[in-house]
């Protein structure tokens, strides 16, 4: 793990800051960078978002004691730039509740699932290999724990109201990445998928020195890229379940009911898994990253490249 | 812009974007809480049931309504579920089917009419399954395999109780199933009692009354008196299962969806009921 002993901002050799200040700029995105202990306030900071962070007890120009203004320190200036336009931010958080009751009344439905090998009532699915089961999708302390059980009714008005604003949601969004161009900065490159391991073994700390990124790195545009295919599986999926006979071409297509239905369940999995990594990565990733997600700037250095250049170049 | 100014900036910036987006927040939770607490229509919330109808009529709309669904050959059917015991808990005796028809434009005209719908005996078989509950997700059959599809629609009761099949009176049940029987059907008729007009009236009116929420208990309800049960002396037509089979049909799909009673999706034996509602005209919708 983290060595939190050792403060990078410290480090005395000019060297070594320098390598970081590269790692830094590659964490600018939604990924870990190095957490130091900061002795007046609890919890962690990031290196990488700490000097641009004018969190309210320094807002106010007040120098936190012992704390050295990192920026000064290696003598850049902070800039503030656009990240997320507008319309993304807000597609972005309309988005997030949106999927979550998809999910949500999507596991209502399952649990009143038909089981058509009488064997296995309410989990249908089950993860293992070949005659090896190591557990069936859900356990009854996790339907109880959710109320799940006899709420179809419920699950039904909900799915097949909330998937006209997902639907909505996500077409209206693709459209806007074509229209403004960021689908530049989330589109896998020829390099992302080295990146991607890269990114992943660094975040284990297995490795060090993040790959060079603009707005998101190479794991992230696989990631963020994936997202928007899985929501469009989960969408025709959905309609080959949800229309059977009528769009029986495309339930076909997908393979026959019961194949629709298996990928519409572990593109659900996937949302849910999408979820806790995004989160977890937005958590390490600190205050200034998940701020752009809501007021559409961020502090960067002055030495790392500009986003708005970058766009300007689309 | 000096860091100073960057950081003024950003902070600003922030308040802004914060304030908006509590607000926001606000308002999704108050659309969430809207849907939520609206007055239910149907046991769903108005907002959802109003897209369900809004989905069946952009359906309707978008799907060719004569498109037919892709066939299969018998060896390739598996056995359908049985979705619960609600309904008959017995065997009908076919001869005393009879569908009620009422609404239809000077009915008298039609040989099948009658003063009274409601007043129709219907007659079951004297054996009774034995109560096993909603949905048990038990296989019909004993050893359902694919191909098999001999007797499994027929004996939707039966199915999930089988081998255990009780002569015993139906008011003897222990789970207050004497419902099945009316007001006139007294305990010393024995079987092959008639059904009530009023159907299971008493006793769906005492599985009210246990609940402290004035509603059945769950899994009774539908079992109970439905919204669309007739008053007495409604005058209208009483169709034979011959009388059914006549009206014009058509094959549609094998799915059948029943999602809010008879529509037109739903097979009747075979025969659709957009068929019913052309051949009787006062019907339609």
């Amino acid at each position: 793990m983290i060595d939190d002993t050792k403060a990078v901002d410290v480090d005395p050799d000019e060297g070594d800051a320098e390598a970081d200040g590269a790692v830094l700029h590659a964490v600018a995105g939604a990924l870990p960078g190095v957490m130091v202990p900061v002795e007046d306030e609890p919890g962690l900071r990031e290196v990488t978002a700490a000097p641009t962070d004018e969190d309210t007890s320094t807002a106010e120009g007040e120098q936190r004691v012992g704390e050295p203004d990192r920026s000064d320190k290696i003598g850049e200036e902070l800039v503030l730039e656009r990240k997320h336009p507008l319309a993304i931010r807000w597609m972005h958080w309309i988005n997030f509740p949106v999927l979550f009751t998809m999910i949500w009344s999507g596991l209502l439905i399952y649990w009143n699932d038909s089981d058509n090998a009488y064997k296995h009532a309410h989990r249908v699915y089950r993860v293992g290999l070949g005659g090896v089961t190591l557990f069936r999708l859900f356990p009854d302390w996790f339907y109880n724990w959710l109320s799940v059980p006899f709420n179809v009714t419920k699950g039904l008005g909900y799915h097949f109201f909330f998937m006209w604003i997902f639907t909505v949601n996500g077409i209206v969004y693709v459209l806007y990445l074509l229209w403004s161009k960021e689908w530049k900065f989330m589109v896998p490159e020829r390099r992302s998928l080295r990146d991607a391991v890269q990114v992943t073994l660094v975040d284990l700390h297995l490795r060090k020195g993040m790959p060079e990124q603009t707005k998101y790195n190479g794991g992230q545009r696989i990631a963020y890229t994936a997202v928007v295919l899985m929501a469009f599986g989960a969408l025709v999926t959905g309609l080959a379940i949800y229309k059977p006979t009528q769009t029986h071409w495309l339930t076909t297509l997908l393979g026959g009911y019961e194949m629709a239905r298996w990928l519409h369940f572990w593109l659900t999995i996937g949302f849910c898994g999408f979820f806790l990594v995004h989160v977890g990565q937005v958590v390490l990733a600190g205050w200034n990253n998940f701020r752009s997600m809501v007021s559409g700037y961020e502090l960067r250095r002055s030495t790392e490249p500009s986003l708005e250049a970058e766009r300007s170049r689309f | 812009m000096t860091t100073e100014e960057a950081k003024k900036q950003s902070a600003k910036r922030t308040r802004r974007s914060f304030l908006i987006g509590g607000v926001g927040a606000v308002a999704g939770f108050e659309f969430y809480r809207w849907i939520d607490r609206a007055p239910g229509d149907e046991l769903l919330p108005r907002p959802l049931r109003k897209a369900l109808n809004f989905n069946e009529h952009l359906s309707r709309g978008v799907f060719d309504e004569r498109g037919l669904a892709p066939t299969y050959d018998v060896s390739q059917s598996v056995d359908l579920r049985i979705n619960g015991n609600y309904g008959l808990k017995q065997d009908l005796l076919l001869d005393s089917y009879r569908l009620q028809v009422v609404g239809v434009e000077n009915p008298k005209r039609f040989a099948q009419y009658v003063d009274d719908v409601t007043a129709w005996n219907y007659k079951y078989a004297a054996v009774e399954a034995a109560y096993t509950g909603h949905d048990t997700k038990e296989a019909p059959k004993p050893t359902p395999k694919p191909g098999g599809n001999a007797g499994s629609a027929k004996d939707m009761n039966a199915g999930a109780a089988a081998g255990d099949k009780t002569k015993q009176k139906p008011e003897a049940r222990p789970d207050g199933g004497a419902a099945a029987f009316g007001p006139n059907a007294s305990p010393q008729e024995g079987p092959a009692p008639a059904m009530s007009p009023a159907f299971r009236r008493p006793a769906f009116a005492a599985a009210k009354a246990a609940n402290s929420d004035g509603r059945p208990e769950r899994g009774q309800e539908e079992s109970g008196e439905s919204a669309s049960t007739l008053d007495p002396n409604t005058p209208g037509l009483l169709l034979t299962m011959a009388d059914v089979a006549k009206l014009p049909s058509r094959r549609t799909g094998d799915a059948v969806q029943v999602h809010r009673g008879l529509e037109r999706d739903c097979a009747l034996g075979g025969v659709q009921a957009g068929g019913l509602y052309r051949s009787v005209p006062a019907c339609k919708e």
